[in-house]
């Protein structure tokens, strides 16, 4: 998708910011009635139509209303910064300035923090040197090369069989009907019933050989309570419990409190390995609603795809070979935004550069 | 009106003689008066699970209440299960009972129930249709692709005139609120359901149909279906036709 330079100010003879609103989505409308076409074009006027549905950026964009720093701050540290601002920031380096670094750092930093992130720029190309020095560990989707989506499903659903097999191995003996778990949960009340029985005769009948049937039905019952309590390790904690008839009764009635519920939850884990065990179509939406970073250009973050997803924090990388219309894409779909380039006549960071407070603003050395 | 406002009499024709065993005695083309209720309703949508969300649903189901628990379970990264637990809040799912702990909200537990992730949504607005004969709601089979008039006349451009079937009763205030009580509601409002509905108006509406009197039972043919609706058929018994 190549970026078509739209400078608005100009093209409508007078200064964006000066307009109001509505004036400000017809002449981005009107700027991409001429400079776009086809699904391009479609993709930015929905843009534009989510643009008046959000009051805070029309108002930054057409009327250069900022927000209110939530919490000002004296660092002079850039990331920080930009990390802080509660609406936009412009990171600008002349060319020939590495900038990268720092919006890596930005990336790294608002990852860290939990933020989900969205990266931009007007090209592929313009991605490569971002992506390729992502860090590891958080979760990286691009959505503007084919198949890669699929690729880091399948790594997923490995990494969730690989993970999840010690849940499913814990679980094991809870699974079926009945269980092994269940199966000794029996034998445990079988030998607790005749534990009772025995002791009732020694009180009325007290005889070596009662004592010695009562005293061989406890111990019984308290093997199947040891089986059991490892049966429960890793699962859930395992209550305190004491090898005498009270204790061990106590216990045969926690772990049949227990046992429909780990009886289900085998079920579950089970249903969920088989599933993580096939390809599925299924997950990429999922993940590409809550992966920790999606990568794409501009007017990719526009296709169908991404139609509900949002963001914590967008970054508009090459920022100033971006129109005001096609970083609406992404704009968009996000609470908070770090615009990074040169600035460049007609591109969306010289429009925003215009009217942002110092706070909102860097210039790399 | 163009031929577009319903079958031409002549497809209608061919749909009945393609109908074994149906031996045609004349078609009538006629317009039925129905009742349309306008209502602002908050409506329960329903789109199929995707895969963690339901999974995740159950497991909280199942007692496991935290994030790094269900994480541990799963096998999944703590950020995505987080995510996703908030996404089910977020759409009304998931709550936090008095103790902090996650729970299942009473949608929540329906959707898992139906195995579909439902959804509620205000203020839409929606139009309720009921039959002008017993106030009886309209299927959604039939109200989905059925031609609807605002004023009782017709002609098609093949000069088939629709006469206007008389015997309409006024629409009960208690129609709506009747409707939204049904358990098979959905029968009736398709998978936008709505849960409750502030009525803001009633009109009159009219249903052009083609009456079909056959040697046996007669045969009503809608836009809705491609063959005779048997909710039309229903609903013309007992309504004798004058001509």
């Amino acid at each position: 998708m190549a970026s078509t330079s739209v400078d608005l100010g100009h093209d409508e003879g007078r200064d964006g910011r000066d307009e109001g609103p509505a004036d400000f989505c017809a002449s981005l409308e009107a700027a991409v009635a001429r400079n776009a076409a086809g699904l391009d074009a479609r993709i930015q006027r929905d843009a534009i139509v989510r643009l008046r549905a959000s009051p805070g950026l029309l108002a930054l964009l057409s009327e250069g209303r900022w927000a209110e720093p939530g919490e000002r701050s004296a660092s002079t540290d850039v990331i920080q910064r930009a990390l802080r601002v509660p609406d936009m920031f412009c990171l600008i380096a002349q060319p020939g300035v590495n900038r990268a670094q720092t919006v890596l750092e930005i990336v790294r930093s608002a990852a860290k923090r939990g933020e989900r992130i969205l990266i931009t720029a007007p090209t592929a190309a313009a991605l490569d040197t971002v992506v390729s020095r992502l860090p590891h560990g958080p979760t990286v989707i691009r959505t503007d090369r084919d198949g890669h989506l699929a690729t880091v499903a399948a790594r997923l659903q490995r990494r969730i069989l690989e993970r999840s097999e010690s849940s499913s191995k814990n679980l094991g003996a809870w699974l079926g009907e009945p269980s092994p778990a269940k199966g000794r949960l029996r034998r445990l009340n079988l030998t607790l019933d005749e534990a009772r029985r025995a002791r009732k005769q020694c009180v009325t009948v007290r005889t070596p050989f009662t004592e010695l049937a009562a005293q061989r039905a406890l111990e019984s019952a308290e093997r199947s309570a040891h089986q059991l309590a490892r049966m429960l390790t890793g699962v859930v904690p395992v209550p305190h419990w004491t090898a005498d008839l009270r204790g061990l009764e106590a216990f045969a009635g926690h772990c049949g409190d227990l046992e429909p519920t780990l009886r289900a939850r085998a079920g579950l884990i089970r249903e969920w390995r088989q599933r993580a065990a096939r390809p599925s179509r299924q997950l990429h939406a999922e993940l590409l609603r809550y992966a920790d970073i999606v990568v794409t250009t501009c007017l990719g973050a526009g296709r169908p795809e991404h139609a509900d997803l949002d963001f914590d924090l967008l970054v508009v990388e090459d920022a100033g070979r971006v129109t005001t219309a096609e970083a609406l894409v992404p704009l968009v779909r996000a609470r908070r935004a770090v615009l990074a380039g040169t600035a460049a006549r007609g591109s969306v960071l010289d429009h925003v550069l215009a009217h942002a407070p110092e706070a909102n603003r860097a210039h790399l050395p | 009106m163009s031929d577009g406002a319903h079958l031409p009499l002549r497809e209608v024709t061919r749909r009945v003689e393609a109908l074994p065993d149906v031996r045609p005695l004349r078609i009538l083309p006629l317009l039925l008066p129905m009742w349309a209720a306008e209502v602002v309703a908050t409506v329960r949508e329903s789109q199929p699970y995707d895969v963690l969300d339901r999974y995740l649903a159950r497991a909280i189901d199942s007692g496991l209440l935290d994030i790094e628990e269900l994480a541990t379970f799963f096998g999944v990264e703590p950020a995505i299960v987080s995510r996703a637990l908030r996404f089910l809040a977020g759409i009304g799912h998931l709550a936090r009972d008095d103790r902090g702990r996650l729970t299942l909200t009473g949608l929540g537990r329906r959707s898992l129930a139906d195995g579909r992730r439902y959804q509620l949504f205000q203020g839409r607005r929606l139009l309720l249709r009921f039959d002008g004969f017993t106030a009886a709601p309209v299927p959604y089979s039939c109200s989905a692709g059925s031609v609807w008039l605002r004023a009782p006349e017709l002609t098609l451009s093949d000069g088939t005139a629709f006469q206007l079937v008389d015997g309409g009763t006024a629409l009960p205030g208690d129609a709506v609120a009747a409707l939204l009580a049904r358990d098979d509601l959905a029968d009736f409002t398709g998978p936008v359901e709505p849960v409750e509905a502030e009525q803001h108006g009633t009109r009159p509406l009219w249903l052009p149909v083609y009456l079909v009197e056959c040697e046996d039972e007669p045969l009503v043919f809608g836009r809705a279906l491609d063959g005779p609706d048997p909710y039309l058929a229903r609903l013309m018994v007992s309504r004798p036709i004058a001509g």
